[in-house]
């Protein structure tokens, strides 16, 4: 039953809002009909026009109070305070541009510190990685007892034995990435190319949107000129163009067909294993050549990523690689003297050392937060005793503490609105050096997105702050503040700002004789007006 | 001033409602309407008509429509919505039990 009602009320609210002017001139246009009806019947009873007129009026008891209670039947004084308040707010804010600065510079710290440490967790610790079942997929790393490195980059002879001789993963894979000139379709351009074994996304278990993606036959020498486009770059540069597979790219001049483009938000960027520093746009198989295969002088580069057998933990795959690597050690005492091997769960690779160090600094920007709020908090209120008389004078003219209470707090939302939003732009660029000075592996984070939810705690924490430090200021100044604020110059310094308050306490009181008349019935909103009048002329006058 | 203080408290509320359900009218016909009907004897004065229609009108209980009038000017016609009869009768069955109620004790034999 209730939506029949919505049916009219709604439109009606929203009229009495944004159509102000239209409702007010129809309000004006029905009194006008009703009044010159009752003239002409008046006149048509014999009375002259002037009389007619004066006893349609005098019927009407008053036109203008009469319209001012159709006013309040609209039912929108609260919006209608609210943006009365928020003017006011923003006349009192501009009035004291040190004081306002100085908040507003507060709170876009204290809000700017938490968005960014929170958009760094968001997307570090809270969005699941872009592969299937994450859990069982392992980051395999060398290791050197000389050299006391616990997570070296892998040397191509090992990771073949490594493949050949275990049994505990499903599947093994290599990265190992390279800037890369793409030309063709427009400006040429540096790319980031990941070269990877032919099984590298099957061990991910991620299929590309568009294309077959790699086929073993990839992995024979001379038909692995294919790539697989990232949706960055295929969006970016290629337009999304659907019928992209088939077609070939250039790759420092050498064409390559492209055989997929893959989902969204994939990517795979352990910063630790990187050659380039910088995320991967494309995939391409990678042979290895004969003369990488030997156990000789070839270097450590690659990242290898594994998946775990189902039932087998990452505790059991670092026994057998460990048992593997000595017998390495033994057979090539040369290349793998001192090398062991080190598995690391994916998870922990990216999150594990992180997340403590996250979680400490999410609690100290919390605090800065806090802290933040407490000054604010203080400041206002010192402002709030400068401004006891103000408060006093619109509490004796008729606002009730509540009403006083909104009012405050309303400015406290302005300057915590106006701190969020600061503390916002400052967290995009915090974020960016945070991301930049990191020295961590970020899978797929050379920026962190702003996204939905980074805003949601953003405006979050900006709406609890303006409460936490709005309330206390405005609970203590819109209780009872009228009997000190009134008392004569309690709490005045110099006279020039007594005399100031003497004169705008007359101006008060001259305002509400000549409201006397309609006072009793006087509109939250009128007695708005008056008390605003009021407040404005106290302000200027102690100004 | 005047406020209707013949009339019983919410009683203004259902006569208008009763007086729109009868035929859509502007603000002056409803007055010359209650005039019409009740005499003297319920003063509702041509001031507390309007901010009484507005009210109605808020609550969804009637709904108004800029038309000719009588004279062919423009006027603001109420008529009853769904809910507004809704509201009638209810009001309506609430005057009955009350005045029903007040009979049954003015009509009490004094001992």
């Amino acid at each position: 039953m209730r939506w029949q009602h919505w049916i009219y009320t709604v439109p009606l609210r929203l009229r009495s809002l944004l159509r102000r002017d239209d409702v007010e001139q129809e309000l004006a246009e029905e009194m006008r009909y009703h009044l010159e009806r009752k003239i002409e019947e008046y006149v048509a009873s014999g009375m002259p026009a002037e009389e007619a007129q004066q006893a349609a009026m005098r019927a009407m008891e008053g036109v203008e109070q009469q319209k001012e209670k159709c006013r309040d039947m609209r039912r929108v004084n609260l919006v209608e305070d609210f943006w009365q308040d928020l003017r006011y707010g923003a006349r009192m804010l501009r009035r004291t541009p040190g004081f306002t600065a100085i908040v507003i510079l507060t709170l876009a710290l204290g809000i700017g510190a938490n968005t960014a440490i929170f958009s760094v967790i968001d997307a570090i610790l809270l969005r699941p990685l872009p592969f299937a079942d994450a859990g069982s997929l392992v980051i395999v790393w060398e290791t050197n007892a000389q050299t006391a490195s616990t997570h070296n980059t892998v040397s191509p002879p090992n990771f073949l034995d490594w493949e050949s001789q275990n049994r505990v993963f499903s599947g093994m894979s290599y990265v190992s990435d390279l800037g890369r000139n793409l030309t063709g379709n427009g400006e040429p351009e540096q790319v980031i190319v990941q070269y990877v074994s032919v099984n590298f996304f099957s061990v991910l278990g991620v299929t590309p949107i568009i294309g077959p993606g790699f086929t073993p036959e990839n992995g024979l020498e001379g038909k692995d000129s294919v790539v697989v486009v990232g949706y960055e770059l295929w969006k970016r540069r290629f337009a999304s163009d659907p019928a992209i597979v088939g077609k070939t790219i250039d790759l420092n001049g050498k064409p390559q067909t492209v055989v997929g483009v893959a989902p969204k938000n994939f990517g795979f960027f352990i910063k630790q294993g990187t050659l380039t520093g910088s995320k991967p746009q494309l995939w391409s198989p990678w042979v290895l050549p004969a003369e990488l295969r030997e156990h000789k002088m070839v270097g450590r580069f690659m990242t290898v990523v594994a998946r775990l057998k189902p039932a087998v933990t990452a505790k059991q795959a670092q026994a057998e690689m460990s048992t593997i690597a000595a017998r390495l050690e033994q057979q090539y005492p040369d290349y793998d003297g001192h090398w062991g091997v080190n598995v690391v769960p994916l998870r922990q690779q990216i999150k594990g050392e992180l997340r403590p160090a996250l979680l400490i600094l999410l609690g100290a920007v919390t605090f800065v937060l806090l802290v933040a709020c407490a000054n604010v908090s203080s400041l206002l209120l010192a402002r709030a005793a400068g401004r006891e008389r103000e408060i006093g004078i619109r509490t004796a003219i008729g606002a009730s503490r509540w009403r006083m209470a909104r009012q405050l707090l309303t400015e406290s939302a302005l300057l915590a609105v106006l701190g969020g939003g600061i503390g916002i732009v400052l967290a995009v660029w915090a974020t960016n050096v945070l991301l930049a000075a990191s020295p961590a592996n970020l899978l797929d984070m050379q920026t962190a997105p702003l996204d939905w939810r980074v805003l949601t705690f953003a405006c979050g924490i900006t709406l609890i702050a303006g409460l936490l430090f709005g309330f206390l200021p405005s609970y203590i100044s819109a209780r009872g503040a009228i009997a000190e604020a009134l008392k004569e110059g309690s709490r005045g310094t110099s006279a020039g700002r007594r005399r100031g308050t003497r004169r705008a306490k007359g101006r008060a009181q001259d305002t509400r004789a000549n409201h006397a008349g309609f006072d009793e019935e006087c509109r939250p909103h009128r007695a708005g007006c008056a008390e605003e009048c009021c407040a404005d002329h106290a302000g200027r006058a102690e100004a | 001033m005047s406020k209707p203080s013949d009339l019983v408290q919410g009683t203004l509320d259902l006569l208008l409602l009763k007086i729109v359900a009868l035929e859509p009218m502007n603000g002056w016909s409803i007055s010359l309407r209650l005039r019409q009907i009740s005499g003297d004897v319920l003063q509702v004065s041509d001031g507390s008509l309007y901010p009484a229609l507005h009210k109605l009108e808020q609550e969804g209980w009637i709904t108004a429509e800029w038309r000719p009038s009588e004279n062919n000017r423009r006027a603001k016609f109420y008529s009853l919505t769904r809910p507004g009869r809704k509201q009638l009768e209810k009001e309506a069955a609430n005057w009955d039990r009350l005045a029903g109620a007040i009979t049954q004790i003015v009509k009490l034999k004094e001992a």
